[in-house]
C-alpha cells in the first residue's frame, strides 16, 4: 500500500469519556447532534472508569480497493476520501472496514480528518486525542 | 407550531396503574413560556396534582425532564431533572443528576417523561426510541443500585443507560435517592421513595435519534466560544486546577479556610483535622478521572480503597457534600470510612446529605443524653464513631429499631421522638447542606427561601463567598461592590440571591450544570441569550429581559406550588444554631446569621408582600401566572400593590 496517512488516536490515560469528540464530529459532519452517527466512537466503561474501546478510521485504505466504482481514493497527505459523485452507496467499504469506522447515514461516511484540522482533537480540552 | 430544533417536541406519558403509554406534543407556546427542564416540569406538576396530594400515593406523578440544551454540546449539559412532590418535605421536590441518561432520553425522542399511577408488582420502564416496555422486575426488587444497573444492562445491552432505586427507595425511606449510571444521584428530597411507592425499580433508556439545530453556522460560533472559555479563557485554568484536578473535594480545605466547613452537626465551621479529608488526601485513592456527558470541566472521579478495614470499596465520588455530611459533620476523619459510607449510601440509594445530618442529629442527642444507648439497640453513638455511623445507616435502610423513625428524616424523627428539635437541622423538612450561614451570610437566605428546603443549589452565590469584585461591579453596580463582596455582611444579599435564583431557574430548565454558572461564574444570562436562539429557532430566547422574566415566572410558579400546599413564609426560618449560637471557633468565630433584613430585601426584589409572604397579584399578572393566582385565591386573599 505504501502510503499511510496520519490518523486520530487516543491516549486512554487521559480520556474521561465525556463524549465531546462524538458530539462535535456529529455536528461537523451532519450539522446535528447524534453520538450514534459520530465517525469517532469511544467506549468508556463508566462503572470501572477506563476506556474500553475506541474506534476511528486509521486511513488504512482497504476500502479504496473494495470500492467497485472507484469513488474512494487517497487524497492529499494520504487521507482516504469519498467522491460522492461516483459513490453508489453499495456499502462494500462498510463490509471491508476492519475498524467498523464507516458510518452509514444514507451514504457511507468516514473520517477525513476535517481537511487537516480534526475538530474532535480541537474540542478535546483534556488533550486525550491527537493526530499521529 | 411544533418544535423541531433543540427540542424533540414530544412528551412521553406512562401510566403504571393501567400499563399503558402515550405520546403528547410539547407545544411551542409552553417551551417559550417555561423553557424546559425544571421550569416545564413545574407547569406540568402544577396542572397534574391538586394541593394536598400524598407524595407516596399513585396520584403523585414523577417527571423526568430534559431541556433544549440537553444533548447539544452546550456547556456541561449532561444533566437532567427529576421532579415530583417530595415525600420528605411535602412540598416541591426537585433533584438534578449528571451522567449520560438525560441526553439519551432526548436521543430516544422525548423532552420529558411523565410517570403516573402505581404498578401492582415491581417493574422497570424500558424506553428504546419509540418502543416503550413495562418490564416485570420482581427479581430485581431488593437488589442494590449497582447490581440492578448491571442486571438491566446485561439483559438489554450495554448501550442502555439506567436510573434506579436501591433498598432505601423500596422501603420508602423519605430521603431515598435515585442512582443514575452507577454513581450519579438524584440525591435530594427523597424522590427514590416516590419511585418505590410506584413499584418502579428502574428506568432504562437507549436512543438513536438526533437533536437538530436551527442555525448550525450561528450555533458553531457559540460552540467555539464554549471551547475558548474552557481552554483559553480566564476561568479555564482555575477550573481545571480545582474542579478538574480534585473535583468538588477541593472545597474541603477552601471552606475550612473561611470558617464554613460544617463540623459536628454544624456546631462550628472549622475543624483542625479537616486536612485528613482534603482533596489531596482523596487523590491517593483515585482510580481515574471521569466526566458526565458533554462536559469540558470533567470533575468526576472513581475511588478505590485497596486495603485495611474498608478494602474493596470501589465507587464514584465522594463529593464535597458527602465528605462533609459523613465526615467532618460526624467528626470522622478517616477518609477511607467516608469513601466506604458514601458507597454504602449509593448502593442503598440514600441521599448522603440527609443521611449524614440524620446521623449527626443522633450523635448530638446521644451526647446531650436525649437518646439512650438502649434506644439505639446498645449502640454508642459517639462523635467520630465509624461503627455507630455505619450501623445506623444499615438500621435506617432496613427500618430496624430506631432506624424506622430515623428513615423519616430529621424533622419527623425529632417530632416522633419528641426530643432534640434544636439539633434536627433542616429547613422545611430538608436536612441542611454543607454550608454555614454564619460564615457566609447569604447562605442563610438561600436556605430559607429555597423552594425545596435547606439547599445550596437553588441560589448559592459565590460572588460574595469568594469576593469577585469585577463580577459584582458588572452585575450589581460599582457602588455596591464592597457590600456585595463581604460574605459576613447581610447587605445586598437579597439582591444577589434573587439574581442567582433567577439564573439557576434558567440553568435548571435549559439544563446546564451549576459548575460553570455557580462556580466558576463563567456563564450568565447574556450567554444563555446567545446559546438558545440558534439552537431552538426561538428568537424570544435571545432577549435577556425576556429570559429574566421567564426565570422569575418559574421561581414564582414553584413558590406558589408550596403556597398551594399551605407552606409559605412561616417556613422560612433557620435552625437556631445559625441565628442564635455565635460561631464558636475558626475564622468566622463570633458570627451569627441575621436573616430578617435579607429576607425583607429579597421580598422587595421579588414583588412579594413581606407581611403575608404572598406574591402581589400584580406580580403574578406581570408573569402571566393568572391561572396560578386564580387557584391561590381559593385559599388566600392575595395582596395588591394598588388598592382600587
Amino acid at each position: 500500500m505504501g502510503i499511510q496517512s496520519k490518523y486520530v488516536s487516543v491516549n486512554p490515560k487521559l480520556c474521561t469519556g465525556c463524549s465531546v469528540c462524538e458530539l462535535i464530529c456529529s455536528f461537523t459532519k451532519f450539522r446535528r447532534f447524534n453520538p450514534k452517527e459520530s465517525l469517532i466512537k469511544i467506549n468508556y466503561n463508566y462503572e470501572l472508569g477506563y476506556l474500553e474501546g475506541f474506534r476511528v478510521c486509521t486511513q488504512c485504505g482497504l476500502c479504496v480497493n473494495s470500492c467497485p466504482t472507484g469513488a474512494i481514493y487517497r487524497g492529499d497527505g494520504g487521507i482516504v476520501l469519498i467522491d460522492y459523485s461516483r459513490c453508489s452507496s453499495c456499502l462494500s467499504c462498510v463490509n471491508v472496514c476492519p475498524n467498523s469506522a464507516i458510518v452509514v447515514s444514507g451514504k457511507p461516511y468516514k473520517c477525513d480528518l476535517c481537511s487537516g484540522n480534526p475538530q474532535c482533537v480541537r474540542y478535546c480540552v483534556r488533550g486525550a486525542l491527537n493526530v499521529s | 407550531m411544533s418544535l423541531k430544533w433543540g427540542y424533540t417536541g414530544k412528551i412521553l406519558y406512562v401510566d403504571l396503574s393501567k400499563s399503558k403509554y402515550w405520546v403528547e406534543e410539547l407545544k411551542e407556546s409552553l417551551a417559550k413560556t417555561y423553557v424546559g427542564g425544571s421550569g416545564l416540569a413545574a407547569y406540568i406538576l402544577w396542572n397534574l396534582v391538586d394541593g394536598g396530594v400524598d407524595p407516596l400515593s399513585p396520584e403523585n406523578p414523577l417527571i423526568i425532564a430534559t431541556g433544549p440544551a440537553t444533548g447539544a454540546l452546550a456547556p456541561s449539559a449532561g444533566r437532567f431533572a427529576l421532579v415530583s412532590k417530595s415525600p420528605l418535605t411535602n412540598i416541591w421536590g426537585e433533584s438534578h443528576a449528571g451522567g449520560f441518561f438525560g441526553p439519551e432520553v432526548k436521543y430516544a425522542g422525548y423532552d420529558v417523561v411523565v410517570v403516573l399511577g402505581k404498578s401492582s408488582t415491581p417493574v422497570s420502564l424500558v424506553i428504546d426510541d419509540g418502543n416503550v416496555e413495562i418490564y416485570r422486575s420482581t427479581g430485581l426488587w431488593g437488589l442494590n443500585t449497582r447490581d440492578t444497573t448491571n442486571e438491566l444492562r446485561s439483559r438489554f445491552g450495554k448501550d442502555y443507560h439506567v436510573m434506579c432505586i436501591g433498598p432505601a427507595g423500596e422501603e420508602l425511606v423519605r430521603f431515598a435517592s435515585v442512582i443514575v449510571d452507577y454513581y450519579r444521584a438524584f440525591g435530594r428530597t427523597g424522590l427514590g421513595a416516590v419511585m418505590g411507592s410506584k413499584r418502579l425499580k428502574a428506568v432504562v433508556v437507549r436512543g438513536s435519534k438526533s437533536v437538530e439545530v436551527y442555525d448550525p453556522d450561528k450555533y458553531l460560533e457559540v460552540l467555539e466560544d464554549i471551547l475558548w472559555r474552557n481552554s483559553e479563557g480566564p476561568w479555564a485554568l482555575p477550573a481545571q486546577m480545582s474542579l478538574g484536578r480534585y473535583g468538588t473535594p477541593s472545597l474541603v480545605t477552601a471552606m475550612n479556610a473561611i470558617g464554613r466547613l460544617p463540623t459536628k452537626n454544624h456546631w462550628t465551621g472549622f475543624w483542625g483535622r479537616a486536612d485528613k479529608l482534603s482533596g489531596d488526601e482523596l487523590l491517593k485513592y483515585r482510580v481515574s478521572r471521569g466526566s458526565c456527558f458533554s462536559c469540558m470541566i470533567m470533575c468526576k472521579h472513581v475511588t478505590k480503597v485497596s486495603n485495611g478495614r474498608y478494602e474493596g470499596t470501589f465507587s464514584g465520588g465522594p463529593e464535597y457534600e458527602s465528605i462533609v455530611a459523613l465526615g467532618s459533620n460526624l467528626l470522622i476523619d478517616n477518609i477511607e470510612a467516608v469513601i466506604y459510607m458514601n458507597q454504602l449510601c449509593n448502593l442503598y440509594g440514600l441521599d448522603t446529605i440527609s443521611t449524614g445530618k440524620v446521623l449527626s442529629y443522633v450523635f448530638e442527642c446521644y451526647e446531650k443524653g436525649l437518646i439512650s444507648k438502649e434506644e439505639l439497640g446498645g449502640l454508642e453513638a459517639l462523635w467520630g464513631s465509624e461503627e455507630a455511623a455505619i450501623t445506623l445507616i444499615n438500621m435506617i435502610v432496613r427500618r430496624e429499631g430506631i432506624g424506622n423513625i430515623l428513615a423519616e428524616g430529621v424533622r419527623r424523627a425529632s417530632e416522633v421522638l419528641g426530643r432534640g428539635y434544636e439539633y434536627a437541622l433542616h429547613v422545611k423538612g430538608l436536612e441542611v447542606s454543607a454550608q454555614d450561614p454564619r460564615g457566609h451570610k447569604s447562605v442563610g437566605l438561600t436556605w430559607a427561601i429555597s423552594v425545596r428546603g435547606a439547599d445550596h443549589l437553588r441560589s448559592l452565590t459565590t460572588v460574595d463567598e469568594l469576593g469577585y469584585r469585577d463580577i459584582a461591579a458588572e452585575r450589581f453596580g460599582v457602588d455596591k461592590v464592597d457590600d456585595v463582596c463581604d460574605r459576613l455582611s447581610e447587605k445586598y444579599k437579597g439582591l444577589i440571591v434573587k439574581d442567582q435564583e433567577d439564573l439557576f431557574a434558567l440553568v435548571d430548565s435549559i439544563i446546564m450544570c451549576k459548575y460553570g454558572t455557580m462556580w466558576p461564574p463563567m456563564y450568565y444570562f447574556d450567554f444563555i441569550a446567545k446559546l438558545l436562539p440558534p439552537l431552538t429557532g426561538i428568537k424570544e430566547f435571545g432577549d435577556v429581559k425576556n429570559l429574566r422574566l421567564i426565570a422569575e415566572r418559574i421561581v414564582n410558579l414553584k413558590r406558589c406550588f408550596n403556597l398551594r400546599e399551605g407552606v409559605g413564609k412561616e417556613s422560612e426560618v433557620l435552625p437556631k444554631r445559625f441565628t442564635e449560637e455565635p460561631m464558636p471557633t475558626g475564622p468566622s468565630k463570633g458570627q451569627v446569621c441575621n436573616l430578617e433584613p435579607m429576607l425583607r430585601e429579597y421580598y422587595m426584589y421579588r414583588g412579594w408582600d413581606y407581611e403575608s409572604g404572598l406574591p402581589y397579584e400584580e406580580t403574578l399578572e406581570r408573569l402571566g401566572l393568572d391561572y396560578v393566582a386564580n387557584e391561590l385565591k381559593k385559599k388566600y386573599v392575595l395582596p395588591r400593590l394598588k388598592h382600587g
